[in-house]
Parts: structure tokens; C-alpha cells; sequence
């Protein structure tokens, strides 16, 4: 026990520093990081724009008032900070760091490998961007529904933010591991990530059907929907508990994929 | 004993591969499965302290010896028990003891100076304040690169960056090393340098080292003991002099003429490996090397002259047929 | 004809390089898909909830239309050059144009349309399923001119994007490290292009600030064309703008380049 709460101590402190040097060697290279930021601004404008869409119109969509779906759409902008701005980029590079061996180095480390290969790199641009535009959309719909701020609200919220981050770590993840088999899977990578934007919108536009398999087959609705689901007191019980499983779920897939991937890597490649 | 290996090989899967839109076709059913040996029963035993040269030719299975004993490979057959762990098993305890330098990569981040690494190398291996400050004193003195712990490592030259590397390797006090082909790409100077580094360091620490290289230079300047392995088998294994002698018999001397010169002219200076009109090459017996050379340069037209050593592909094909002879023999 | 020659040559390249990318180019419809998914339903809810049939002054056959055509619209007008732009300055290939008797201008025109070709063939082939498809459905077909006019006015609205998409390039005269700089601009000009929803969803002041740049006219203004929502006189109106901003971005366009280059000149590239 003492053990675990040691280590659990030291990635920590680990990820700290690789947080920190991603700032650091982001720096190095002002204009692309101008040029980032303005990349990540324009897509946020995109996401604006579903905003603008729902809140002229003044219908609301399928019981959701425009004030509700800002809530959906804030927390969505909340998520993309943790997924584009921490996961996105390792997902990517996953690929060349299996085909070109640079897993090699890592494996000798006395730190957990999967920690070291998924969670290295971070732009802090695209997080910083998107934390302070979703949060701020967030806090907007949070006080025109006059819903309280208690440690019940807050906190729920806050932690069925953490599930989700989970589950986008894990749920994006996934498909990458499959490069420790497959040579090219950039069609994949690419597939796969704009797979991301389906939580543009509160799943409720969606017929039951698809909300379903959204929800239990290829959880993505549960990132996006979840956390305002919570407050809006729009959650079945169901939803509940499944919000309690997936993530474990969720980990528990992608510990096993990558462990069986690794055997392939450190008994079939030379 | 730090190291003993039984009867270690490895063999790669791959599958042929045959042009043309039919075969890709039948492949897509089936695919014939060929296997290739990078490692073939391979034993022996290295002691705490020990400084031991693996010497071969490209693609013998230097490398992944190595990297079977550090863990990153799992062997198909066979056993190893390193620091008296089994390697592939990856225990933590395991790798906090040892390190591996491969010339061919690098741990440290591109774009960040050096001592950002270098501080999150201590956090992986748990290295308290004190003994991190001192031993990064100490190597950094050693290898002579105090003032560039602050530069960004991608403006570092390539001798300067592997220094780095070296030092992100050695920070926890490592009891056992592996180098594979740490002077790779490096000028004279800098080989020079890291080779005085790796036989203090040895000295002082009593750390075991493992070196792969296919410069002699490196193996004769720091082992007492070499491991010869040519195509996954182990063909020599014992004193350095001994292969010493087989390298050091004769010397290469390249030459560039001026105007040709007849392969019988040039017969009577050495044996004659390769002979164009303006360039050949000689086998002069080493301890005729002095007179050989200065007759050379009296008698020919000679525009350039290199001595060179015997390359190790060609001194292994040698200890390879002495084998093969006493195999026959016996 | 000779001299037309490197010019074919430029389109060939592009033509080739578009051939071997098409594994991606298949792959980025399967992205540019989702959003029309996700527009699809948005929109049908938001008609089923609402009291009215007519939203933002488009029916409702209307707008799942115009979802449709601009996301393959988008697709059509897309460039994709300014890397490569980037690139050629940054490693002197295009100081090679500078001496050669052959345009850059124009040899990037070329090889934008050879590239353009393999894709464009097939998003008009989607296109025509599309359009078959809604009149199966709803039974309005376009009419006979409607089509000739969308074509020409998509014609047009290509060159246009070119040619903006051809100033904005020059921004790598003066910063060489752009990161995904052009990545920002694509997105927002396709936002300010129509080519996500329909402009009028923003409302009367943000049109008339539209009225004055050239962006919707690579994207809403053929898609309406075609969509009927703009009569025989003002698609004639609309094809007299199309020409005047593509003049005027073909003049922006010389002056940036000849500033940069003269600057890149100077600098010693």
C-alpha cells in the first residue's frame, strides 16, 4: 500500500515535468505557437457557431432549452481542452514511436511504459484556449439556469468531468494500440479523431436508437453528455451506474490491448 | 556473477514477400512464414566488473543480445538471469540498476537543454538531492561539459550530445552498463574521450560493462575480454590478445597514384587486395610496417596514404575458417 | 506550344500527387461526413420543435439541402497549397522561379487544378447522387438553368478561393515558423464562407459585413443557385460580384507577392 501511494506520488511529479517541458520546448518556437493557438481559436469559433445556431433559433430541442444545450456545448469545449491538449498528440506519435523502436529506451525506465509512451507530450496552447472558452460557457449557462452552487453541483459535475477525461484517454487510445500490429494505421488516427466532434451537440438530437449504442457500444455520448446530464437532473439511474463502470471498463480494455501489444513488440520486432 | 546467459536465441518472423498483383492476391490468403536466426544459442558469463567487447560484423546480433538482456526483447528460446533478475520480466528493481546507451537514439528531449532531462531522469529513478548535485558534478567534470547543461541539446555537436547522453545514462549510479556502439559517428577526438571516460569510470566505480562496437579501436582500448559473434553464433570468446594477434598481424595501407602502376610492381611492397590504375590496396605483415611504408613512398608515385587496421568483418571470416579448420580437424 | 508545355508538366505533377493521396483524400470524406451527420439531426429537431416552417428563411428540404452541398461545396473549393507554398520559400525553390522563364503564379495554378481534378470528379459524382436522391424524395428537381448557373458560378467560386487562399500564402514571406496557421484561417474562412450552416443564421448585421468581403461566394452563393433561393436576375447580379472580387483578390494577390518577394529578394532568402 505504502508502495502504490509511492508511486502513485512519482508519476505525479513525473507528469509535472513533462507538463513543463512541453511548455518549454513549445516556447522555443514562438510563431508556431501563434499559429497553433490561432488553429485552435478557429475551431472554437466553429463550435461558437452551433451556439449561435440553437440560441437564435429559440426552440427548444427535444426538451433541451437554448441555455441547457450551452451547458452540453461548454462542456464539450471543457473536454476538447483535456483530449486535444493532452492525449490528441501522444495518440498520434504512438505509430512512429512503435515503428521506429523508440518504445526501446522507455522500456528499460523504472516508470510505468504506457504512462511514459501516452501522456508524454501536452500543448498547453490548445488546453489553455479551450479550458478558459468551455469553463467560461459553462459558468454562462450554469447561472441563467439558476442552478446552485453547492459542493453537490459543483463537485458531481467536477467529477463526472474526471470520468470523462478517462474515458476519452481510454476510448482514443484504443484504436492507436492496434499500430503495435498493424504498419499504417494513420487512416486510423484521422477516422478516429474527428470521430471526437460527434459530442458537439447534446445527444438528444439523436433518435433513442443511436443515443444507445452512443452510450453502451461506442461510449462517446458519455463524454460530452454526462456532466451536464448530472446537474440538469436529466440522469436515469441507469446512466448512473454505467458512468461508474465504463471508465474501469474502459482502462482495464486498453491496459490489456496494450500489454498483449507489447508482447508482440519486445518478441516480434528486432 | 552479473551476467549468465543458457543457450539464448532469437528468431524473427517475416513473411516473403513477391511482386506482382497475383502474389499479392495468394498472400492475401496465405502467406509463407520464413524465420531468421538473429541469435543461436548463445552462453556465457560476465563477472561484477568485468569490462567485456562484443565485437562483429553489422546485423551479427550484437544488438540484440543486448537488448534480450535488458529486457526489451523476449528470446524464443533459452535463459538469462541478469543482476540476478531474468530481464524480459522487467521488474522495477531490475532496471533501477542498470542502464543502456544506444548511439543510435536518444533519451534526451530535442528541443529543451540538456539539464531538463537531466532532473527528470533523477524523478524516474528516485535519486535524492544531494547524490544527484554531486555525481552530475562529477560526470559533468569528467566529460567536460559543465557549461552545457543549459543549451538546448538540438544545438549541441553530435560528440557533445552523446556525452549528454552518457551522462543521462550513468546519473543513477548504474551498476551495470550496456553501450551499444556509443562512438558511432563520432570524430577521433571524441571517441578518444569517451573511451578515457568509460575506463575511469569503470575503474573507479567498479561497474560491469557490456560494449558493442565494430571499431576495433574501441573493444582493444577498453576490454580485457571480447565476445567475437558472427551471425547470431558466439565464434570467439576469451582474451582480447588473442584476437589481438589475428588483427594486429598485418595492416591495410591505402594508396592513390598518380600514374598507374603495375599489380607485379606493386606485389613486391605486400599482397596486393585491390588494384585499380590509380588506387590499390596492401597487406603488409605489421612488424614490416615501418620499412614496407617508406619503401612505398620511395619507390611509387604516391598521392595519398592511409594506414588502416584490418576491418573486423574480414578478421572474423578469418577466426571464422580457423574454427571451421579446427572443427574438421577434430 | 511549347511554352505551354511546363505547364501541363505542373499539372501532371498535381494530377499524379493527387492520384497517390487518394487512400487520404477517401479518408477525409469519411471525416468531412460526420459533420453533415451531426448537422442532419441538429436541424431536423430543431424543425420538428419549432412552431414555424420556415427557419432562418429557409424551409426545411431547403436547409437539409444546403447542409448537404456545403460540405461537398467546402470540399470542391478547398485548397491545400499553402504548405507547400511555405515550403518552397523556405527552401529557396521558389527563388529558382525568380530566374526561370515560368511563372510561379501560374505553375501553381496548374498544379492546383491537376490536383483538383481526380476529386473533383468524384465529389460532382456524389453530388448528382445527392441531388437525384432529394428529388426522389421531395420531387423538386432544379431546374435546367439552375444547374448551368451553379456550374459556372462553382467555376468561378473556385478560382476565387484560389486566389485568396494564394494572399494569404504570402504571410510565409514574413514568418517562416507558421504551425498550423493556415489550419486557423481555413476553418474560419469556411465558417465565414457558409460552408458550415447557412450565413443568415447570424443575423441581418453580420450579413451586411459579409456583403462587403468576398468569402460567401466561394461557397453559399452557388449552393443558393442552386437551391433556388436566388432568382435569374440576381444569380446574374452575383456572378458580376464573383468576377469583380476575383479581379480584385488577382490585383491584392500580385501586390503581396511582389512586396514579399522583393523583401525575400533583399533578405537574401
Amino acid at each position: 500500500m505504502y508502495n502504490l501511494v509511492r508511486e502513485i506520488k512519482k508519476h505525479i511529479v513525473i507528469y509535472a515535468l513533462f507538463l513543463k517541458n512541453s511548455l518549454i520546448a513549445q516556447m522555443e518556437y514562438r510563431f508556431n505557437f501563434i499559429g497553433n493557438m490561432s488553429m485552435e481559436v478557429g475551431y472554437l469559433f466553429v463550435k461558437l457557431s452551433y451556439v449561435i445556431v440553437v440560441y437564435r433559433s429559440g426552440v427548444s430541442i427535444n426538451g433541451l432549452s437554448p441555455d441547457e444545450i450551452l451547458l452540453f456545448i461548454g462542456t464539450f469545449v471543457t473536454l476538447t481542452a483535456a483530449y486535444a491538449g493532452l492525449f490528441m498528440l501522444n495518440n498520434f506519435r504512438l505509430r512512429s514511436k512503435i515503428r521506429d523502436g523508440d518504445l526501446d529506451l522507455l522500456l528499460t525506465k523504472p516508470v510505468s511504459l504506457q504512462f511514459m509512451a501516452t501522456l508524454r507530450q501536452a500543448d498547453l496552447t490548445l488546453f489553455t484556449v479551450d479550458a478558459v472558452a468551455g469553463l467560461v460557457m459553462v459558468a454562462i449557462a450554469w447561472g441563467r439556469l439558476g442552478i446552485p452552487v453547492n459542493l453537490i453541483t459543483v463537485g458531481g459535475y467536477g467529477g463526472f468531468l474526471i470520468i470523462s477525461t478517462v474515458v476519452s484517454y481510454s476510448l482514443f487510445l484504443l484504436p492507436q494500440i492496434l499500430s503495435f500490429w498493424l504498419v499504417n494505421t494513420s487512416a486510423i488516427a484521422e477516422v478516429t479523431d474527428s470521430f471526437w466532434d460527434f459530442n458537439n451537440m447534446p445527444m438528444d438530437i439523436y433518435n433513442r436508437w443511436i443515443q444507445q449504442i452512443g452510450v453502451f457500444v461506442l461510449p462517446i455520448f458519455v463524454i460530452s453528455n454526462f456532466p451536464p446530464m448530472f446537474v440538469l437532473h436529466k440522469m436515469p439511474s441507469i446512466y448512473l451506474a454505467w458512468s461508474a463502470l465504463i471508465p474501469l471498463i474502459l482502462l482495464l480494455a486498453v491496459r490489456l490491448l496494450w500489454k498483449q501489444g507489447l508482447k508482440n513488440y519486445s518478441s516480434a520486432s528486432s | 556473477m552479473v551476467i549468465d546467459v543458457k543457450h539464448l536465441s532469437k528468431s524473427f518472423d517475416y513473411y516473403k514477400k513477391e511482386l506482382g498483383l497475383k502474389n499479392s492476391l495468394k498472400n492475401l490468403f496465405h502467406r509463407e512464414k520464413l524465420s531468421k536466426e538473429a541469435v543461436n544459442d548463445i552462453s556465457f558469463q560476465i563477472e561484477a566488473g568485468e569490462m567485456v567487447g562484443f565485437l562483429g560484423p553489422n546485423g551479427a546480433g550484437k544488438t540484440t543480445t543486448l537488448k534480450m538482456l535488458s529486457g526489451i526483447l523476449h528470446p524464443t528460446r533459452g535463459q538469462a538471469k541478469v543482476l540476478g533478475y531474468v530481464p524480459w520480466e522487467r521488474k522495477k528493481a531490475f532496471k533501477m540498476q542498470f542502464a543502456i546507451v544506444m548511439g543510435q537514439k536518444n533519451q534526451l528531449w530535442w528541443d529543451l537543454p540538456a539539464n531538463e532531462s537531466l532532473f527528470l531522469n533523477k524523478c524516474i529513478y528516485e535519486i535524492d538531492d544531494r547524490d544527484y548535485q554531486a555525481n552530475l558534478a562529477e560526470l559533468t567534470e569528467l566529460l567536460d561539459i559543465k557549461d552545457l547543461l543549459n543549451v538546448q541539446v538540438r544545438r549541441l555537436s553530435l560528440g557533445e550530445r552523446m556525452k549528454m547522453e552518457l551522462v543521462a545514462a550513468l546519473i543513477h549510479k548504474p551498476r551495470l552498463i550496456f553501450l551499444d556502439e556509443p562512438t558511432i559517428g563520432l570524430d577521433i577526438l571524441s571517441q578518444k574521450k569517451i573511451r578515457e571516460f568509460f575506463k575511469y569510470y569503470n575503474q573507479q566505480r567498479k561497474a560491469t560493462v557490456v560494449l558493442t562496437s565494430h571499431y576495433m579501436q574501441d573493444v582493444e582500448d577498453l576490454c580485457k575480454r571480447a565476445i567475437i559473434i558472427n551471425q547470431g553464433h558466439i565464434v570467439y570468446d576469451g582474451d582480447l590478445h588473442g584476437v589481438n594477434e589475428l588483427f594486429a598481424h598485418s595492416k591495410i595501407i591505402k594508396l592513390q597514384l598518380s600514374s598507374p602502376v603495375s599489380q607485379d610492381t606493386l606485389a613486391a611492397f605486400g599482397r596486393v587486395k585491390e588494384h585499380s590504375d590509380f588506387a590499390a590496396t596492401l597487406e603488409v605483415p605489421r612488424i614490416e610496417l615501418k620499412e614496407r611504408s617508406k619503401a612505398i613512398l620511395d619507390q611509387l608515385p604516391v598521392v595519398d596514404f592511409n594506414i588502416e587496421d584490418i576491418p573486423v568483418e574480414e578478421g572474423i571470416a578469418l577466426l571464422y575458417q580457423r574454427r571451421e579448420a579446427a572443427h574438421a580437424l577434430a | 506550344m511549347r511554352w505551354l508545355s511546363k505547364y501541363t508538366k505542373a499539372f501532371e505533377l498535381g494530377f499524379q500527387t493527387a492520384l497517390e493521396y487518394r487512400a487520404n483524400f477517401l479518408l477525409s470524406l469519411i471525416s468531412a461526413a460526420y459533420p453533415i451527420f451531426i448537422q442532419t439531426f441538429m436541424w431536423t429537431a430543431i424543425y420538428q420543435n419549432s412552431t414555424e416552417s420556415v427557419v432562418y428563411g429557409y424551409t426545411y428540404r431547403q436547409m437539409l439541402a444546403y447542409t448537404f452541398l456545403a460540405g461537398l461545396v467546402a470540399r470542391i473549393v478547398r485548397t491545400g497549397f499553402e504548405y507547400e507554398i511555405m515550403d518552397d520559400i523556405k527552401n529557396g525553390r521558389f527563388s529558382t522561379f525568380l530566374v526561370k522563364p515560368q511563372g510561379y503564379f501560374p505553375y501553381r495554378l496548374c498544379s492546383f487544378f491537376g490536383q483538383k481534378l481526380p476529386g473533383l470528379v468524384m465529389i460532382l459524382g456524389i453530388m448528382v447522387i445527392v441531388l437525384l436522391s432529394l428529388t426522389a424524395f421531395w420531387g423538386v428537381a432544379p431546374q435546367f438553368y439552375q444547374v448551368v448557373a451553379f456550374l459556372v458560378t462553382l467555376a468561378l467560386a473556385v478560382i476565387l478561393n484560389f486566389l485568396i487562399f494564394y494572399c494569404f500564402s504570402s504571410v510565409a514571406f514574413w514568418i517562416i515558423e507558421i504551425g498550423f496557421l493556415f489550419e486557423g484561417i481555413r476553418i474560419v474562412t469556411i465558417l465565414l464562407s457558409g460552408g458550415i450552416f447557412p450565413l443568415e443564421v447570424f443575423g441581418t448585421r453580420f450579413l451586411q459585413v459579409m456583403n462587403l468581403l468576398p468569402f460567401q461566394y466561394t461557397v453559399s452563393y452557388p449552393i443558393n443557385v442552386l437551391n433556388g433561393k436566388i432568382d435569374a436576375a440576381g444569380i446574374a447580379q452575383g456572378m458580376l460580384v464573383q468576377c469583380f472580387w476575383i479581379a480584385a483578390c488577382w490585383l491584392l494577390a500580385s501586390v503581396l507577392w511582389r512586396w514579399g518577394s522583393g523583401r525575400y529578394v533583399a533578405v537574401g532568402g
